[in-house]
């Protein structure tokens, strides 16, 4: 057959009578039809009828948007769920979270805490729960959590630390679920290093980061192998005096497995820093390089390539005490904030705020507001 | 070459004729035919008529593959080739002119409406023909690039199942989306 010539043939058209049902074109058809779209052609085919958005949205190439979880712990178990990526509300009876602080959100799961030192593992989105270890003298409610990943994970691990004798030590405590109590450890400042936590602390990279509240050259690291409690000492941000009032609310957020810091004082822009652990100093970030953080108080995370939601920007939880009344995001391509669009109420000083990782598809489980 | 004939009946009850090395293309086919419970004529239900020669036809042109139509398939790719010492450049300008000339078949082929790509690529996915589903695939793939919702229901005749609201709804966040996205 190499190289012999073959005449043009004119093709009868083929004919078929009968519409063809592209809406209920075969799953395996269609999914192999989206792996040839890029994410933006993906988003505006799952507006084209119900049964595609269906499947565009179950597939991995949608990358799913955190939401914001608003509880309301003394009122009636309801909870709000925001999707920043659909700007949809959605509701939700969540009356596990009664009574119960969270402490913070990891992989989609809860950690609550309540005054009578109960502490459990919580998922919203499946409502699966774990009890914690309780113990009378540790966690206290001033302590701050961090979960590993998700409960169900082999490698879940919950740390808490709090500040002890006076801010003169941190007490550390770790444990696994179904483990029957805590394993803590006190650690004593030394006069090198009045360490005393604040921001975070956060998982990253197999070690928990907490930064000192009123110094930033103060980074402590908890190795939960083990179970070593480290300080490491960096060059301090000198950042320029905020002109509000309120100062600077400073998050720490994990990113593709580098630790960021994010000191936001609204109107100045918002400050990101990378630690850089060979040269021991935080560097300044001008370009998130495509990836969104999401800060809020009790939980910081990080995401790439999600439909509708700005890359290279930080997104708030709209607390109009640190990032302004109606600001809810910011951009580092254009160097400003943004105000939200949707009648975004801002929240009660009652509600509890975090970004959480919903599983795909989870718009399903809740009515939309 | 062999050249046994292989019987296929479509669903609506006529019968084609195919070339055994031909009909190999069909990883379907080719099971049934390596079975050896061939009866005469293989029942396709799923395939009609109108589609049936149009499958034959690329069968046709990409059956009895072997070593060399196969480079083709690649795109005119040989890895092999690279690293052979004695590099035959007469024989990569005809693998040049092969890849032109398929080229262009697969574009003649492949000009024809939205409802006869559902079922050439409903075809090719029940005979497992890898080729051909890709070329309906990927053309499917082209009526959606770039495209608006509103293009694309068009493009393929789907009609929205959305509520008013529902669509009102999507509208805003478009717009929104446009909005904030306008700076970037």
């Amino acid at each position: 057959m190499a190289g012999r010539k073959t005449t043009r043939k004119i093709y009868k058209p083929v004919r078929v009578d009968e519409l063809r049902p592209w809406s209920d074109l075969h799953r395996d058809l269609l999914e192999l039809i989206v792996s040839r779209l890029c994410i933006e052609d993906v988003v505006r085919l799952s507006f084209v009828c119900k049964t595609w958005q269906y499947v565009a949205r179950s597939l991995d190439v949608i990358n799913q948007s955190p939401w914001l979880l608003f509880s309301f712990p003394f009122k009636d178990g309801k909870s709000k769920f925001f999707d920043p990526s659909q700007s949809k509300f959605y509701f939700g009876e969540l009356p596990e979270l009664r009574y119960l602080y969270i402490d913070c959100s990891k992989d989609g799961w809860l950690v609550l805490s309540c005054s009578t030192d109960c502490m459990y593992l919580f998922n919203p989105f499946t409502k699966s729960k774990i009890n914690l270890p309780c113990c009378r003298s540790f966690p206290s409610p001033s302590m701050s959590v961090a979960l590993s990943c998700g409960a169900t994970s082999p490698d879940c691990v919950v740390f808490a630390i709090e500040n002890v004798d006076e801010f003169r030590g941190v007490s550390i405590g770790i444990c696994h679920p179904g483990d029957a109590q805590w394993r803590t450890v006190k650690y004593q400042n030394t006069d090198r290093a009045l360490f005393c936590c604040g921001p975070g602390p956060v998982f990253c990279n197999g070690l928990f980061y907490c930064l000192s509240e009123w110094h930033d050259n103060l980074v402590g690291v908890f190795d939960p192998q083990n179970h070593t409690w480290s300080i490491l000492r960096v060059p301090l941000l000198n950042l320029p005096l905020p002109r509000s009032d309120e100062g600077r609310v400073k998050h720490l957020v994990e990113c593709k497995g580098e630790l960021l810091l994010v000191s936001v004082s609204y109107p100045d822009k918002p400050f990101i820093f990378k630690l850089d652990l060979s040269k021991m100093k935080w560097i300044e970030m001008e370009s998130l390089n495509g990836v969104t953080l999401f800060v809020s108080s009790h939980s910081s995370l990080s995401t790439t390539d999600v439909p509708r939601i700005l890359r290279n920007s930080v997104y708030f939880t709209k607390h109009p005490r640190c990032y302004g009344k109606s600001s809810y995001l910011y951009s580092l391509d254009d160097c400003r904030y943004h105000p939200s669009k949707q009648r975004h109420v801002t929240p009660s000083v009652k509600a509890t705020i975090v970004w959480i990782e919903p599983p795909k598809m989870s718009h399903l489980l809740f009515k939309s507001l | 070459m062999s050249s046994t004939k292989i019987f296929l009946k479509s669903s609506d009850d006529k019968t084609f004729e195919i070339d055994e090395t031909a009909a190999r293309a069909s990883e379907t086919l080719k099971n049934i035919i390596d079975g050896g419970c061939l009866d005469g004529v293989i029942p396709l239900p799923n395939v009609s008529s109108n589609i049936l020669p149009k499958v034959i036809e690329y069968c046709k042109k990409h059956g009895g593959d072997n070593g060399s139509s196969k480079k083709i398939a690649n795109g005119g790719v040989d890895k092999d080739k690279e690293i052979l010492p004695d590099y035959d450049e007469e024989e990569d300008k005809r693998e040049k002119v092969r890849v032109d000339e398929l080229k262009k078949w697969e574009e003649e082929y492949m000009d024809f409406d939205q409802q006869v790509l559902y079922d050439l690529m409903l075809a090719a996915n029940y005979l497992h023909i890898k080729g051909l589903l890709d070329l309906t695939v990927e053309k499917a793939a082209s009526m959606i690039r770039g495209r608006t919702p509103d293009q694309i229901r068009e493009n393929f005749n789907i009609n929205s199942d959305f509520t008013p609201e529902e669509e009102e709804e999507m509208i805003l966040i478009e717009d929104e989306w446009d909005d904030e996205w306008a700076f970037d």
